[in-house]
């Protein structure tokens, strides 16, 4: 528990929770709804408008603010569905061993083989990218990372006093994974949650910079998209208005994120951490 | 003003070619500078050297393998035709010296200039003839826009007299064929089985102003020289770069290129701020020869094959709000007659003035009523009013607007950005039920209505499915009729006709920009219509062979125009 006082963790998590604060509360906090043409197209920033307009007369400040929603989301969304599956596959094969467990470990191999960003682009391409689809891919892919450490950890755990003893008394595998493993395994599955959030956040926003997501969105991404398909978006300022504010709002829950996983690293790596 | 249509499927490329284009140019971004290079590197003759930009690749400049309407107008600098276009708009005896055509429209006789090829050999009717009946035996890409219509026969009566028998009237015959087929040296050709596959710089051979000196297939990088023995004189322009770059204003600001196109869809005014800030550029600008129309597929029935839907959504678009917002003015609200109110043949027609209380009525009229419990609109069969709308992927933001339109009285649209092959793909698959993506035949001659809504036309660009009898038999006079009143008249009528049925609703032309180093060269303009096949823009080559905006006499470096 000490570790969740480094001050890493302190500030990347803080970053965190003001996202998810700012996306809950999305609705309050913007002054505008993120779509509704609200002023002239391409305004400067002013007291009303805190950071302009964009190409078609909608404030930027509250595509900004409602734009931490589509991220934060796929974000919960496909690290929820990695950690799932990792786990239930980690563990099961943890405790099966034999053949089963070689299965899985080549499944995972497979997996772990797979290219993202260009599976993805392709999906979106051919099926849509909706957020569902987003999360339901890196979910589905980014799972055997998280499986080959679990069932490692499982395999430890295995051969422990503490379970043998459980098993001894007649303990079930649910009875195991809900009282020793999860709880023991807990850093490794945090770790594996803040790497697939990382990813999902850039993916989610690459995809609809790439032009590749819903376009009825509101997210950092479709922003920058729409910033840069802009003729003359550099001619003027307008770019320190447009550009910017969505490009460290990425920046900003990326940092959160990876921040927390180092934080997490000495846990996680013992080797790494500061001598006991 | 009239525009190279020989024929319905020629005006589809040609659109696709500057669909192309377009889309390739609307990907910002880009352009690293070079130091500064805009001052004209004078060289020996003290005649003009220009670079110019592209945004991709438009193919090898032969006649039979070049790739829509950016890659004729390449090709166009080394072949010429009987006839082109100056600024005027009409069209100059080129090749040829006269031509003349019969009452009855069905024979057109040319005399021709004496030309040499660039390999020495003369040109003589002979070449003209070979040209057109190896085009008719060959089979040849659809991107080659420039394809002979309407001929039966091609006879040299001389050695620089020749004779063309159509198989039908056609008044677009001078502009289409005459103005727009590049005539081929058959001491070249005739040995050749595949033209599309000839790709070895050894079969340039052509009569035009200038040679290749290299072609880069990728880059789109070509280079032309001009040729001192150019049966007009030896060209103003000497030498003409063409250059891949991303975004050609941006290279023009970068001092890249000494001439730059703004994007197809559009541009708001800050895009051009520093071009007019600066006096060493000039603009000229275009409007009308590109539209952007929401399409119905009528095809897949229901409300879409319904007109009082499709006057709905008419009504319910504000199309001068989308000028005002999507282009800060740079452009013209859509005209439901198709026709921009630029266009020498528009007539006045229905406008459906912004009202979206009259859409609602008109919605309710037809039965489309409003759920209880919200969302869209469901048709008699139950059917909600919920379509799906394909939009080229570089202009999400017209999508934005047309959306937030429709849903506001009851229509509820999902949007899908697409790149331009997949729309087009979708497109011409039928797999669509509304889209948004630009047309760029709007422009030129009025037989584009014919390739757009005619029944018995078809294409990429046509309204999906639409089907009148007294627009198709329309359609079919107005290119028969040698009448140049009634021609007007016909036209008129189906103008009337699409406005009422609103098969397509233009929302908008946009107004396209070409910003130059004046200093460099001047005389850029557009062409009215496009100069053969090349589509709306401004590299025709009479303006770089001469110097001059008109005529066929070439000014001397020291003559000021």
């Amino acid at each position: 528990m000490r570790t969740l006082r480094s001050p890493l963790i302190v500030a990347g998590g803080g970053l965190l929770v003001a996202a998810a604060v700012v996306a809950i509360l999305a609705p309050a906090l913007a002054p505008y709804h993120p779509r509704a043409l609200v002023g002239l197209p391409l305004q400067r920033p002013s007291a009303a408008h805190l950071l302009g307009t964009n190409d078609i007369g909608q404030d930027i400040f509250s595509q900004v603010i409602w734009g931490t929603r589509p991220s934060l989301t796929v974000a919960v969304g496909a690290s929820a569905l990695a950690v799932f599956t990792g786990v239930l596959v980690g563990v099961g094969a943890g405790l099966a061993g034999g053949r089963a467990d070689s299965l899985a470990m080549r499944v995972v191999d497979l997996f772990l083989a797979l290219p993202v960003l260009p599976l993805l682009v392709l999906i979106a391409a051919l099926a849509g990218a909706s957020r569902l689809v987003i999360i339901l891919v890196i979910g589905l892919i980014r799972w055997p990372e998280i499986a080959r450490v679990t069932r490692g950890q499982t395999r430890t755990l295995r051969h422990r006093g503490f379970v043998g003893a459980a098993q001894g008394f007649g303990a079930g595998v649910p009875y195991l994974l809900r009282r020793h493993l999860v709880p023991a395994l807990g850093p490794v599955i945090a770790a594996g949650v803040v790497s697939v959030a990382t990813i999902a956040v850039l993916m989610e926003a690459g995809l609809a910079f790439l032009g590749l997501a819903d376009p009825t969105v509101v997210s950092w991404g479709l922003m920058l998209n729409r910033a840069l398909l802009f003729p003359g978006l550099y001619y003027s300022a307008l770019w320190t208005w447009w550009v910017l504010p969505a490009g460290l709002a990425i920046s900003v829950v990326v940092l959160g994120l990876t921040f927390v996983g180092v934080g997490l690293e000495p846990t996680f790596n013992p080797r790494l951490g500061p001598r006991r | 003003m009239t525009v190279p249509t020989t024929g319905a499927h020629q005006m589809d490329r040609r659109r696709f070619l500057t669909a192309t284009l377009g889309a390739a140019g609307a990907l910002a971004l880009g352009a690293c500078t070079d130091a500064d290079q805009r001052a004209a590197p004078g060289a020996t003759t003290g005649r003009p050297r220009l670079r110019i930009g592209a945004p991709q690749d438009f193919g090898f400049p032969s006649p039979f393998s070049y790739l829509a309407g950016p890659g004729y107008t390449r090709m166009s600098y080394l072949y010429d035709t009987l006839l082109w276009k100056d600024s005027s708009g009409e069209l100059l005896p080129w090749l040829a010296r006269t031509y003349q055509g019969s009452d009855d429209g069905l024979t057109y006789t040319f005399e021709l200039r004496e030309a040499s090829w660039s390999d020495g050999r003369p040109v003589t009717a002979d070449d003209v003839a070979f040209t057109f009946e190896y085009f008719a035996a060959q089979t040849i890409s659809p991107l080659v826009l420039a394809q002979p219509r309407y001929v039966a026969a091609v006879e040299a009566t001389g050695e620089r007299s020749v004779r063309f028998t159509l198989d039908t009237p056609a008044v677009t015959f001078p502009e289409a064929v005459a103005g727009a087929i590049p005539i081929v040296p058959r001491h070249v050709w005739s040995s050749i089985d595949d033209p599309g596959a000839a790709q070895d710089p050894e079969v340039l051979v052509g009569s035009g102003p200038y040679r290749v000196e290299s072609y880069q297939a990728g880059t789109g990088a070509y280079l032309f020289t001009a040729r001192e023995d150019y049966f007009l004189g030896p060209p103003f322009v000497e030498r003409l770069e063409i250059r891949g770059v991303g975004n050609e204003l941006n290279a023009l600001l970068g001092g890249e290129i000494d001439g730059g196109l703004s994007t197809v869809t559009g541009v708001q005014p800050v895009a051009l701020r520093p071009f007019r800030a600066d006096p060493s550029f000039g603009i000229i600008e275009d409007t009308g020869g590109f539209a952007i129309p929401l399409y119905f597929n009528l095809a897949r029935g229901g409300a879409l094959a319904d007109v009082r839907f499709r006057q709905a959504c008419a009504l319910a678009i504000d199309r001068s709000e989308l000028v005002d917002r999507l282009l800060g003015g740079n452009g013209i609200p859509g005209n439901p007659g198709y026709l921009a109110p630029n266009h020498p043949f528009h007539v006045d027609v229905e406008q459906y003035p912004f009202d979206p209380a009259a859409a609602n009525r008109l919605l309710d009229e037809a039965g489309y009523v409003r759920p209880g419990g919200g969302g869209p609109r469901q048709g008699p069969d139950g059917a909600p009013l919920r379509f799906g709308v394909s939009v080229l992927n570089t202009i999400p933001a017209v999508v934005e607007l047309v959306v937030g339109s429709l849903v506001a009285v009851g229509v509820e649209l999902v949007p899908q950005l697409l790149s331009l092959p997949a729309l087009l793909g979708a497109r011409s698959r039928g797999d669509y039920e509304m889209t948004v993506n630009f047309d760029g035949g709007v422009g030129g001659d009025p037989d584009s209505m014919r390739a757009t809504y005619s029944s018995t036309v078809g294409g990429t660009f046509s309204a999906g499915g639409y089907a009148d009898p007294e627009l198709d038999e329309l359609a079919t006079r107005q290119l028969v009729t040698q009448d140049e009143a009634e021609r007007r008249q016909l036209i008129g009528r189906m103008q009337g006709i699409v406005a009422r049925d609103v098969p397509l609703l233009p929302l908008y032309y946009p107004t396209l920009y070409f910003a130059f180093d004046e200093r460099v060269f001047d005389q850029w303009y557009f062409t009215p219509g496009s100069a053969g096949a090349s589509g709306p823009f401004p590299y025709n080559k009479q303006a770089l062979i001469t110097g001059r905006q008109t005529g066929v006499d070439i000014r001397a470096v020291n003559e000021s125009e």
